[in-house]
């Protein structure tokens, strides 16, 4: 474990410490009307910070409550208050009419006394529930319900997610491992109360999944459902590495086929067992045993009639999966009296995007010995994020500054459930293992897509995320996924195509093959724009208008950074090399030009969309580019709850003394000029150790991101997925 | 046999290069030696492209050409390093040209067995100053690697004085390997040899699409009013996107 970011995230994840000395009163959540919350127990005259969140759990731990955390998360600033003279503070604000119903939220309020902060306990309320006492106090998948004609009630639909975190921090998925907070789509079934007049003896259930990743749990833990000849927790696909080019798809599998267990996998073929259940070690490896059900499960469960609510839960192994759960009475000799059947559905993996909020931002922190110091480019990012940043220490990850290339973040949501997921690339460099010590644990899951030889394409920055779009009518409320390839290899097939699988943001390809680094993320990004009728702008790196700009100068600029970096020493140099024009010509026409259509062609966007800033390549190795002026468009927006939003980018230098303000840039200042007022813009000196190795900030950052919209709740989204 | 008589051929059309690298092996014991230390010291750093690089401004320092070059004559640097030491070599001359060090530049690409650090080492040459480094170019546009063929082809278009190589560019247009022709046809768009504009008409059915590709940018750069004659219909409906994307270009700049 690395001290600094373990130290760091613990923090983030660990749960507070605090007195719940404040009581919380909210009012139904219902579209269009308004919402009233209340606090008593305040000091008087005292602020009172109102949250809200999408799940119970550790959230936001700004610097005014001294350490402590809400526990709501993702933590959203509702609205402050001020309490009376009786300590009573109390606000209401109109819940927008288009937020859906059956959409889990948790509210807590805070009193901000540094380390004796006061909160309050946490309270759920479900949007579009009328509640009688003081709101739900379990989680529910809400959604409609279905009365057969016995008059038993039970869900449509059951939304879920895939159980890919380790709660229990075991180092193994919770996949049949343990059931904790909330992981699995808790629903219930209400038996016909004239069931035994009508001679309703028993119940039985009955799991119908094909795919063998559903399991059930029956009145919590005491019966489990699969399906015979499910995995059983022995799955494959559990296992976190792929070693399909080794011989075998995991060390499972490798079991079954070679009789090699996990510690002689490990031991003798340097394999990562990681999240296997290793049947050969006695279950003692990897594993997570077999849950906690205690007998074998079965696919059917007969219960005696009861007119008690059966409370279950289904739990995936998987995103995208669909199976169902067939209810049925039975009468004393086992004839079917009646049969209704619940569709279980697990969410799709959707990946972030800039226009969410940003919850925490890591990046690679070098501090001194061979590899140098990096401080320039950390601190300012450590300066304005404070506590919600952190440096992953570059001395145990190989000084391996590209975090983003490594990393993709995305979150696996469903009704009362909320895991961050993190994608481990399989280019397999330094920062590698980070996933595995500082991320993989409670919410927060891990799973790495393909295997064997790496390509700069299966780097991250090279997987990105479109804000949401509207294209020819289809509304991809999660954005659309993007990747560049060169026509003959691209991203890992695996991760193609279960990227493609989840379908909610329906991936494209793009042409990076003139670039050295190869990656999407070095010429074009997104940022929001809250003056734009969608909401964000596209950011396009425009060489012209970099050679406008320097065509403005004055020839005789000194512009020593690129005289000792690129080896033009004043900006007539730069301006004035015929080829290096030409060459940025004919990116700009046979690269960027075809780009951008397919982008707009992608994304239903038009030039009205896109704001130009200055960039220019060079040659970096054969043909192949890399950015000259370091590159802009590969930013980071950090938009963090109740903050001012942040967009980090590269320092160009385009002056005579780097130490000289940006304001005397004028690349600098073309940049901030372009970027709408909403945005601080700090520029990040990443010269030394990410510009001259080809990268830029958005390569050498990577950030957690606060929950999206419920997909389950969006119409758009349901049909995207076909639902 | 042929990287021989190569070899020899840099030799004899560089004379102050045949013994350049012994003379810098002469240098050796006067190098500053805490610059050598500190130069030992550093690790490359890996780029975000895979490769390694010195990113450390000391390999910019006078005195760390001569050490770079000592480095690539041991056998026992790893191939990825003595990549990063051609890379910190050429950027090293590039801000602080010196004559005699480009002399066993060239030495050092005309003996060199890796043809990773010989095509840096050659791309670099755009960036020498020396008399022989055009001639040095002109001979690479026959060596035996391909790669080399084709970083020659780029180079001599990088740089001001390589129109005196057009006429060679211009046979480059027929080599066998598709990455020459393109670059080929890339630097003589770069230089604007109208001399060039039949043989890089006759690229544009040529079997590799950056070739065809290349040649369209090419010519509307070598004549633009000549190229807007042409017939491009088979271009605009290419299968190639990089192409039609060219042909555009070509389209949106015709007078």
């Amino acid at each position: 474990m690395q001290k600094l970011v373990a130290t760091t995230l613990g923090l983030l994840f660990a749960h507070s410490a605090f007195a719940d000395d404040l009581s919380l009163d909210v009012s139904d959540v219902l579209a269009g009307e308004t919402l009233t919350v209340t606090v008593s127990g305040a000091a008087a005259s005292e602020t009172i910070y109102f949250t809200r969140g999408f799940t119970a759990g550790t959230g936001a731990c700004p610097d005014i409550l001294g350490g402590d955390c809400m526990s709501v998360t993702p933590t959203r600033l509702l609205v402050t208050s001020t309490a009376d003279s009786d300590g009573v503070a109390t606000a209401s604000l109109t819940v927008p009419s288009a937020v859906p119903d059956g959409v889990t939220v948790y509210f807590q309020a805070v009193a901000a006394r540094g380390a004796d902060s006061a909160f309050s306990d946490v309270e759920m309320r479900v949007t579009g529930e009328v509640s009688t006492t003081g709101g739900p106090t379990t989680t529910t998948t809400g959604g409609p319900t279905t009365t057969g004609p016995s008059g038993l009630v039970v869900p449509e639909t059951v939304y879920g997610t895939a159980n890919r975190d380790d709660d229990d921090s075991d180092g193994t998925f919770d996949w049949l491992d343990v059931i904790a907070d909330n992981d699995q789509a808790a629903f219930t079934i209400n038996p016909d109360a004239a069931g035994a007049t009508r001679g309703v003896a028993y119940h039985r259930l009955t799991l119908d999944d094909a795919s063998g990743k559903t399991a059930i749990w029956v009145n919590g833990a005491s019966e489990r459902l699969l399906t015979p000849g499910s995995s059983g927790g022995s799955s494959a696909s559990e296992c976190v590495y792929d070693f399909s080019d080794y011989g075998s798809e995991s060390c499972d599998t490798a079991w079954d086929e070679f009789g090699i267990d996990c510690a002689t996998l490990e031991s003798t073929y340097s394999w990562d067992c990681t999240g296997c259940v290793c049947p050969g070690d006695g279950g003692s490896s990897g594993g997570s045993g077999g849950g906690s059900g205690g007998a074998e499960p079965a696919s059917s469960v007969t219960l005696p009639f009861s007119t008690d609510a059966i409370d279950l839960g289904a739990e995936f192994s998987d995103w995208r999966v669909t199976s169902a759960l067939i209810v049925e009475e039975l009468d004393a000799s086992g004839a079917t009296l009646s049969e209704q059947t619940i569709r279980l559905v697990s969410a799709p993996l959707i990946l972030n995007h800039h226009l969410q909020e940003a919850s925490f931002v890591v990046a690679t922190e070098l501090s001194g010995g061979w590899a140098g110091d990096n401080s320039e480019f950390t601190t300012p990012i450590a300066d304005a994020l404070g506590s919600s940043y952190g440096g992953v220490p570059g001395a145990s990850y190989g000084s391996d500054v590209w975090i983003q290339d490594e990393f993709e973040f995305a979150t696996s949501n469903a009704p009362g459930i909320y895991q961050d997921f993190i994608i481990d690339s399989i280019r397999d460099r330094g920062l590698d293992p980070w996933a595995e010590n500082a991320v993989f644990g409670p919410d927060f899951g891990m799973g790495v897509w393909g295997s064997g030889w790496a390509s700069s394409f299966d780097s991250f920055g090279n997987l990105e995320a479109s804000p949401p779009v509207t294209v020819d009518g289809v509304e991809y409320p999660f954005g659309r996924v993007y990747w560049g390839e060169n026509g003959s290899d691209g991203p890992t097939v695996a991760l193609q195509s279960f990227l493609e699988a989840q379908e909610i943001q329906a991936p494209f390809n793009i042409n990076t093959s003139w670039l050295a680094v190869g990656h999407v993320d070095e010429f074009v990004s997104f940022i929001p724009d809250a003056s734009s009728a969608k909401g964000f702008k596209m950011v396009w790196s425009d060489i012209d208008m970099a050679y406008e700009i320097l065509d403005g100068m004055s020839g005789s600029t000194s512009i020593p950074r690129y005289g000792s970096g690129h080896g033009y020493s004043t900006v007539a140099a730069l301006r004035g090399d015929s080829a290096l024009r030409s060459y940025n010509e004919d990116i700009r026409d046979v690269y960027l030009a075809p780009i951008k259509a397919v982008l707009f062609e992608k994304l239903g966007l038009t030039e009205a969309d896109v704001i130009n800033i200055p960039g220019m390549f060079e040659e970096a190795y054969g043909p192949y580019g890399a950015a000259l002026v370091p590159g802009m468009a590969n930013l980071v927006v950090v938009d963090l709850p109740g903050e001012p939003s942040r967009i980090f980018t590269a320092d160009p230098f385009m002056r005579s003394s780097a130490s000289a303000s940006t304001a005397t840039d004028p690349f600098a200042t073309a940049f901030v000029d372009a970027m709408p007022a909403e945005h601080e813009v700090i520029f990040v000196d990443d010269w030394n150790d990410y510009h001259l190795l080809l990268g830029e900030v958005h390569c050498g950052t990577n950030v957690i991101r606060n929950q999206p919209n419920a997909w389950w709740a969006d119409e758009a989204a349901l049909s995207l997925l076909g639902e | 046999m042929t990287n021989l008589l190569i070899t020899l051929s840099l030799v004899v059309t560089s004379s102050l290069a045949a013994d350049a690298l012994s003379d810098v092996k002469n240098q050796a014991a006067s190098l500053d030696t805490a610059l050598v230390s500190q130069l030992e010291q550093i690790t490359p750093r890996t780029t975000r492209a895979g490769w390694l690089r010195y990113n450390d401004p000391t390999f910019l320092e006078p005195g760390a050409a001569t050490w770079t070059l000592l480095e690539l004559q041991l056998d026992d640097v790893a191939p990825e390093q003595r990549r990063a030491l051609a890379d910190a070599l050429v950027r090293n001359l590039r801000n602080a040209p010196q004559i005699d060090l480009e002399a066993a530049w060239m030495q050092q690409i005309a003996q060199e067995a890796d043809p990773v650090v010989r095509q840096v080492l050659i791309e670099g040459l755009r960036h020498a100053t020396g008399p022989n480094a055009l001639s040095a170019l002109k001979t690479l546009l026959q060596h035996p690697d391909a790669t080399s063929r084709a970083a020659a082809a780029s180079t001599i278009g990088w740089r001001s004085d390589g129109a005196a190589l057009n006429a060679s560019l211009r046979t480059a247009l027929g080599d066998q390997d598709a990455s020459v022709r393109h670059l080929a046809a890339r630097s003589l768009g770069y230089l604007g040899d109208v001399h060039a504009f039949e043989a890089l008409e006759a690229l544009l059915d040529d079997s590799d699409p950056m070739t065809r590709a290349a040649a369209l940018q090419a010519l509307r750069r070598v004549d633009a009013a000549r190229a807007a004659t042409l017939d491009l219909s088979d271009m605009r409906s290419d299968t190639d996107a990089r192409v039609r994307a060219a042909t555009v270009a070509l389209d949106n700049t015709s007078p």
